[in-house]
C-alpha cells in the first residue's frame, strides 16, 4: 500500500465489484468543484446495512482494518465506521446512507468523475449537493473549512453554472439560507 | 500596510486561486487533494526529525500518527457520538 490514491482506488473498486452503490463525499468531493485543498481521508457513503458493510470490508484484505464500533454523525444521524489503513497515514471513513431526505437526494443525484491519480472513476455528489451539505455542517460545527468550501465552490463554478432553485429549496429546509446569502455576498469580484 | 491596502491584495490573490482552479478538470482537482496531504505529511515528518533528532524512523512515524489522531479528535469534537457496542 503506497498512498491515499491506492487506498481509495482499492476501496472504490471493491465496492463496485460487489455491486455496492456508493459515493465519495467530504474533502475529495469538495475538491472536485472548488479550490484544491489537502484532505487526510476519503469519506465514502454506502447504500448497505451494517452486515453488508462488514462483509465488504473483509473483501478488502489485510491492508485494511475496519473498526468494530461505529459512531453517529450528529448532523444527519449517519452511522460512520473508520476503515484504517495501517501502512499509511491516510484513512478511509465509511458512512451508511441515512434516511435523511437530503442524504437520499444527493445520493440519487450522484455523478461520475474520472480521477487519473486514483486510477478509476469515482461517484461524487453534485456541486449543489456539496454546497447544501457543507452549509449544514458549518451551521452545526462552525468549522472554517466547511465555510471556505462553500465559498470556493461558488467562486470556481460561477453563479450561472449552479442550480440555485435546488440549493435554495434545501437551504429553506435546513434553515441555512441566511448563511448562504452571507457567504455569497462575501465572495470578492473575480473578473 | 493597513486594511485598505490589504483587502485589494487579498482579493487579487483569491481571484488568482479561483482562475487556477478553473483551469483544472474535476478529476485533477480531486487528485490534488491527496497530493497536498502527502506533501503536508512530508513537512510534518521533517518537523518531527528536527524536534526529535535522536528518534528513528519508526518512532517518528508513531509520533506522526499520534499527532494526526489528535488533529482528527479536535476537528471532530462534538460531531460524533460513539454507538453502543
Amino acid at each position: 500500500m503506497k498512498d491515499g490514491y491506492e487506498a481509495t482506488r482499492r476501496v472504490v473498486e471493491t465496492f463496485s465489484r460487489l455491486n455496492i452503490a456508493h459515493m465519495v463525499v467530504g474533502g475529495l468531493s469538495s475538491n472536485a468543484y472548488g479550490i484544491p485543498r489537502a484532505t487526510k481521508d476519503a469519506d465514502i457513503v454506502l447504500a448497505v446495512d451494517a452486515k453488508a458493510l462488514f462483509d465488504a470490508a473483509a473483501e478488502l484484505g489485510p491492508d485494511f482494518a475496519l473498526d468494530d464500533q461505529g459512531s453517529f454523525e450528529m448532523v444527519t444521524g449517519t452511522m460512520r465506521y473508520h476503515l484504517r489503513v495501517p501502512k499509511i497515514a491516510f484513512e478511509v471513513e465509511l458512512f451508511m446512507l441515512s434516511s435523511d431526505p437530503h442524504d437520499q437526494a444527493r445520493f440519487r443525484r450522484r455523478r461520475r468523475v474520472d480521477s487519473k491519480q486514483i486510477g478509476t472513476e469515482i461517484m461524487v455528489p453534485t456541486a449543489e449537493d456539496v454546497i447544501v451539505m457543507k452549509l449544514r455542517w458549518f451551521q452545526i460545527a462552525k468549522r472554517g473549512k466547511d465555510r471556505d468550501d462553500v465559498c470556493n465552490i461558488i467562486a470556481v463554478q460561477g453563479d450561472e453554472a449552479l442550480d440555485w432553485d435546488y440549493i435554495h429549496h434545501w437551504c429553506a429546509q435546513h434553515g441555512t439560507r441566511a448563511l448562504l446569502d452571507e457567504i455569497r455576498a462575501s465572495i470578492p469580484p473575480l473578473d | 500596510m493597513n486594511e485598505a491596502h490589504i483587502k485589494p491584495l487579498a482579493d487579487a490573490i483569491y481571484a488568482d486561486k479561483v482562475r487556477r482552479a478553473r483551469a483544472l478538470t474535476e478529476g485533477e482537482r480531486i487528485d490534488t487533494a491527496i497530493e497536498l496531504f502527502e506533501g503536508a505529511l512530508g513537512m510534518m515528518r521533517d518537523g518531527l526529525r528536527a524536534q526529535f533528532p535522536d528518534a528513528d524512523e519508526a518512532e517518528l512515524e508513531i509520533t506522526l500518527r499520534k499527532r494526526l489522531r489528535r488533529l482528527r479528535q479536535i476537528e471532530e469534537h462534538g460531531l460524533y457520538q460513539k454507538a453502543s457496542a
